[in-house]
């Protein structure tokens, strides 16, 4: 996955209290995202296309344990 | 903006036990970080509320008496949560409370008449999980869409009618920042209900059931495309050489406002404090009580508000920060420097705040979330170097290189790198043994940008102040008033060398010895009292009970390179560092100020009580230096420690710790300079 492209998050591998938390913050299956940065903190955009949205910041070693469907390239305004 | 309700009341709306529109109610509020919970108590309260914390954690508690509800009416501010399901203090403390079984300190514990859910007009999704937790509680329940100008201006909509009749209660659009439908909440939350549906118990039902909700709320919208300009921002402030550019330039700021700024009210402190002493000095006759209020009282509540601009406005400019998304980033860029230490970014405003004081450092690690994270970063917090010890390290920096400013500069410098090396050292020793475990990887929502809000602010910096004052300041009066006692008594004879010089300035003003008044006299005969008076209260410290404790104490410390007056002044300022200046000017010159002409060369030349070797070497000023850094000087910092960590084992590890580093730093160097002969 690339910044800008969009994706629907099919598996968590985080464990306990870490998969609660990142289902809390939003990221749980089939939800929606994008990604906005790829390097130091990962930034994803929970929600995008369509909807409102809210922006999460992952350590690398917690973002790779989302694993994500990518799905369309969005066009930037 | 009309408020959303439900066409039919629900059946538990009619229910004989409900309150009457005159009852108080107890309404609590209940959302996620970031949707504007605080803003819009502070709407409903104002200044009208107190602080204090949950029995039993260090949680902050704020009740508040709302204006718009009958009166005795309360609302309680519960922490920010994302689910409360989550094995988190946080949570627990909202599920306790939601279910009566806890309430702030001074409150009795009862179920709340309503629940205020503030939702987040921006992100609405989410907030409908939250939404549809707190349904299952069973409470009536009010739901605040907040935010609603945000979102307005993104394009986002959201139907709020379908949520009020798909659960049977209000549910209000407003805008906590412009105030917009406000005056639509006391009227809810007096006729709050109970929710007529609430989702599947299960998890994946919760979620279906939001989804569905949502999707219905937000059926014929226009899709929004991305925002790039929070894109481009972010990639700016998260940039590992950008974002570090910017962290630096922002806090430098910062401390450069906190500093500027707050000089000017701590100078009216000190005037007013010092008016103050001046004033019970003029009242009251000599004696026991008129030492105490004017040496002990006095001095002591000064010592401790005069650190209170720099307190507010510290907080003030950390709610601005926050308020406007960029501390969240600034977090992340230094996550990635403060991870191998054990430590994460959450730690980094902390050990900023230390370096002004130690004590608003260690109170704002409540905002780092893993608690063995957090009592690790207030372990290694009080490292940082504070205010307290500037005045210190200029004197020791000076003595140590007289006439070289730049080499002042450079070991003044170096006092600052080696606290924070050895900060950062003890919290990567305390997580490897005391706080086993990795660090929780960094996941933290990104606010979206936005103006800051003044007043919000204001309120922070105000309960900040008085949280200090409270916590603190009683902690500092008492230590003040036991320490002026313990240097103040018990009187002793002046010595033989102050009667002969006050004979002698007797004899020259041509008045008998009991006659003399200091305040009519000139020339030498002034000089004469004057080094009578120095030599009164030489004698005076050296025989009260501090100054026996440190020709007691003498021994413990020799093998660092002290004598019994540096022992005296380390001891003294147990309380404050800054303290050991002050009483090492009287110890040796007689009088307090050390920016006196004369001193400063006094100090530098003063001799032990042998009368030849000097108190002041070169090896001794190293030792110093080195154990002032290092050592924990500060018995309020550790107050706050014990109350912020949950105990007092905590507070004693730290002073064990710091005091035992110090020792041993300061021993081994002025042992090595010893031996190179540099006594």
């Amino acid at each position: 996955m690339t910044p800008g492209q969009c994706g629907i998050i099919r598996q968590n591998t985080a464990t306990g209290a870490d998969a609660a938390y990142l289902r809390a913050l939003g990221l749980r299956c089939n939800q929606r995202i994008r990604l906005c940065r790829a390097t130091g903190p990962w930034i994803v955009e929970v929600g995008c296309q369509g909807g409102p949205a809210c922006r999460i910041g992952l350590a690398r070693d917690m973002a790779e344990r989302v694993q994500v469907e990518v799905a369309v390239s969005v066009s930037a305004r | 903006m009309r408020p959303a309700s439900s066409p039919e009341p629900s059946a538990a709306a009619v229910d004989d036990g409900s309150p009457t529109a005159d009852t108080p109610r107890r309404i609590v509020l209940l959302g996620n970080p970031n949707t504007g919970k605080t803003s819009l108590f502070n709407r409903l309260c104002g200044v009208r509320h107190k602080t204090s914390n949950f029995p039993g954690t260090t949680q902050e508690a704020r009740v508040g008496s709302p204006r718009d509800l009958p009166p005795g009416s309360e609302v309680i501010d519960l922490p920010g949560i994302y689910s409360l399901e989550l094995e988190q203090s946080e949570a627990e403390i909202c599920r306790r409370v939601l279910a009566g079984e806890l309430a702030p300190r001074g409150e009795d514990n009862r179920e709340p008449d309503a629940v205020l859910v503030v939702a987040d007009a921006t992100n609405m999704p989410r907030s409908l999980m939250l939404v549809g937790e707190a349904t299952r509680r069973g409470l009536p329940m009010v739901v605040a869409i907040n935010q609603v100008d945000l979102s307005r201006r993104r394009g986002i909509h959201a139907d709020e009618h379908v949520l009020a009749e798909r659960l049977g209660i209000e549910v209000i659009p407003c805008s906590a920042r412009t105030g917009e439908g406000l005056e639509h909440l006391a009227p809810a939350l007096e006729a709050a209900r109970i929710p007529r549906e609430s989702p599947p118990g299960s998890e994946d039902g919760l979620c279906d059931w939001a989804d569905e909700l949502y999707a219905e709320m937000a059926a014929g919208t226009e899709p929004i495309l991305p925002d790039t300009l929070t894109d481009r921002l972010d990639n700016a402030f998260t940039h590992p050489v950008l974002g570090l550019v910017a962290f630096v330039a922002i806090m430098t700021g910062l401390f450069w406002v906190i500093f500027k700024l707050a000089a000017y009210p701590m100078g009216w402190i000190e005037i007013i404090f010092s008016v103050l002493g001046s004033a019970v000095g003029s009242v009251l006759p000599a004696g026991p009580l008129h030492d105490l209020l004017a040496e002990g009282v006095v001095t002591g509540v000064g010592s401790t508000v005069i650190f209170l601009p720099q307190i507010c406005v510290l907080f003030f400019l950390i709610s601005i920060l926050e308020d406007t998304g960029y501390l969240a980033r600034a977090a992340f860029v230094m996550d990635k420097a403060l991870r191998p230490f054990g430590l994460t970014g959450h730690a980094f405003v902390p050990f900023l705040s230390s370096h002004a004081c130690a004590l608003p450092g260690i109170i704002s690690a409540r905002a780092v979330p893993d608690r063995r994270d957090r009592l690790a970063t207030i372990l290694a917090a009080p490292f940082m170097s504070c205010t307290a010890r500037i005045p210190v390290y200029v004197l020791l920096t000076v003595l140590l290189f007289p006439q070289r400013p730049a080499l002042q500069a450079l070991a003044f410098t170096g006092c600052y790198v080696l606290g924070v090396v050895a900060g950062l050292a003890s919290a990567m020793i305390a997580r490897r043994t005391i706080l086993p475990g990795k660090s929780r990887p960094m996941v933290l929502e990104l606010p979206a940008y936005k103006l800051p809000s003044l007043r919000n602010a204001a309120l922070t910096a105000w309960d900040s102040g008085v949280m200090f004052l409270r916590k603190a300041g009683t902690a500092i009066l008492a230590i003040c008033i036991v320490l002026w006692w313990l240097g103040a008594y018990p009187h002793v004879d002046p010595p033989q060398q102050s009667l002969d010089l006050r004979a002698q300035a007797a004899a020259i003003a041509q008045v008998e010895v009991a006659a003399l008044d200091e305040t009519d006299l000139e020339g030498e005969a002034a000089e004469l009292v004057a080094s009578a008076a120095a030599a009164e209260s030489r004698h005076g410290q050296r025989y009260s009970f501090l100054g026996r404790m440190g020709s007691t104490l003498e021994p413990v410390f020799r093998p660092l390179g002290y004598d019994r007056q540096l022992t005296i002044g380390v001891i003294a300022s147990f309380a404050a560092r800054e303290v050991f200046v002050s009483t090492m000017a009287v110890q040796v010159v007689g009088v307090d100020d050390v920016e006196a002409d004369g001193v400063l060369d006094a100090i530098a030349n003063a001799t032990r009580d042998d009368g030849v070797t000097r108190v002041f070497t070169p090896a001794t000023n190293w030792s110093l230096l080195i154990y002032y850094v290092l050592a924990m000087q500060c018995l309020p910092t550790l107050a706050v420690t014990a109350k912020e960590a949950g105990s007092w084992k905590w507070a004693a590890l730290q002073l064990g710790w710091m005091s035992g580093i110090a020792y041993v730093a300061a021993t081994m160097l002025y042992q090595t300079l010893r031996a190179l002969g540099m006594t």
